[in-house]
């Protein structure tokens, strides 16, 4: 048995036995993030807040890879990947993830009027500890 | 034959459905393909402020990549790729106290990616003290140069 197998899928105009990685579509000799969940969650901050929390429990038992993306606290009708900076707004964030949770952290600098704001996290079942 | 390929519906969905997001799989859309993932971790050793450490890809191209820092040895909390704020969470970094003033807990990655290394570079306000900072890393097969 030769050891080159599996199931590849490549864009048109591109050899399956000598595209490169870049022009693959699919090969499964390289795996992809598969979704554990997809799901969003929104808090209302009160004004001149200095801090705030939103917690995403999962049951995995691992640190998994996750991606987040939230509102704007003037505008909801688009996103801006976490971590975000201060610009344009004077709003810090980070997110990180444990064992049984991925956790949004904001940080105000208390001169912000009250808003509320939408979090989408999509954690992966892929493994990072 | 235009339509023609690989298609695997999630649950509830047939394969008639249009919209990519109902698939698990349509060889219509190219994958964001893991093509290495590790870990490791850096110290930054008093008195320096910063440390940094480039990992080769071998690829031939500038690729995505997503980095995951547990910023605070033994915190098990794993921050999502640049952390540039205080949190307050004493588990961002290390506290640093200096000339009167208290800055938060801060720990700052910066990451670039060129043709041939992901390269991370951790920065603290805290030089007076040593410590470890562990990273897991993604590099996709994917471009993510311009």
């Amino acid at each position: 048995m030769t050891t080159d197998y599996g199931i590849k899928v490549t864009e048109a105009g591109y050899d399956v036995a000598s595209a490169d990685i870049e022009n693959i579509i699919f090969s499964s000799s390289y795996p992809f993030f598969k979704v554990y969940s997809d799901s969003t969650s929104s808090l209302t901050i009160p004004a001149n807040a200095t801090s705030a929390t939103i917690i995403f429990s999962h049951s995995l038992g691992y640190v998994p890879a996750f991606t987040m993306y939230s509102t704007v606290y003037t505008d909801d009708t688009y996103s801006r990947q976490i971590p975000r900076g201060v610009s344009p707004q004077p709003v810090f964030s980070s997110a990180y993830a444990t064992t049984s949770s991925v956790v949004f952290l904001i940080k105000l600098d208390g001169s912000a009027p009250e808003f509320s704001i939408t979090l989408r996290c999509i954690i992966f079942k892929d493994r990072i500890s | 034959m235009a339509d023609y390929g690989i298609k695997v519906a999630l649950p509830g969905y047939g394969v008639a459905e249009t919209d990519p997001r109902n698939y698990a799989f349509w060889s219509k859309y190219s994958t964001v393909k893991i093509y290495a993932q590790g870990s490791g971790t850096l110290t930054i050793t008093t008195p320096a402020s910063s440390n940094s450490v480039n990992i080769a890809h071998g690829l031939s191209f500038i690729p995505m990549y997503l980095v995951f820092s547990q910023l605070k040895d033994g915190s098990g909390k794993w921050f999502i790729n640049r952390t540039v704020m205080a949190t307050g969470d004493a588990d961002a970094g290390e506290q640093y106290v200096a000339g009167g003033y208290s800055f938060p807990p801060y720990e700052e990655l910066g990451a670039y990616v060129d043709a041939t290394n992901l390269h991370l570079e951790y920065a603290t306000y805290n030089s007076a003290a040593s410590h470890d900072i562990d990273y897991y890393y993604f590099i996709f097969g994917d471009k993510g140069g311009i």
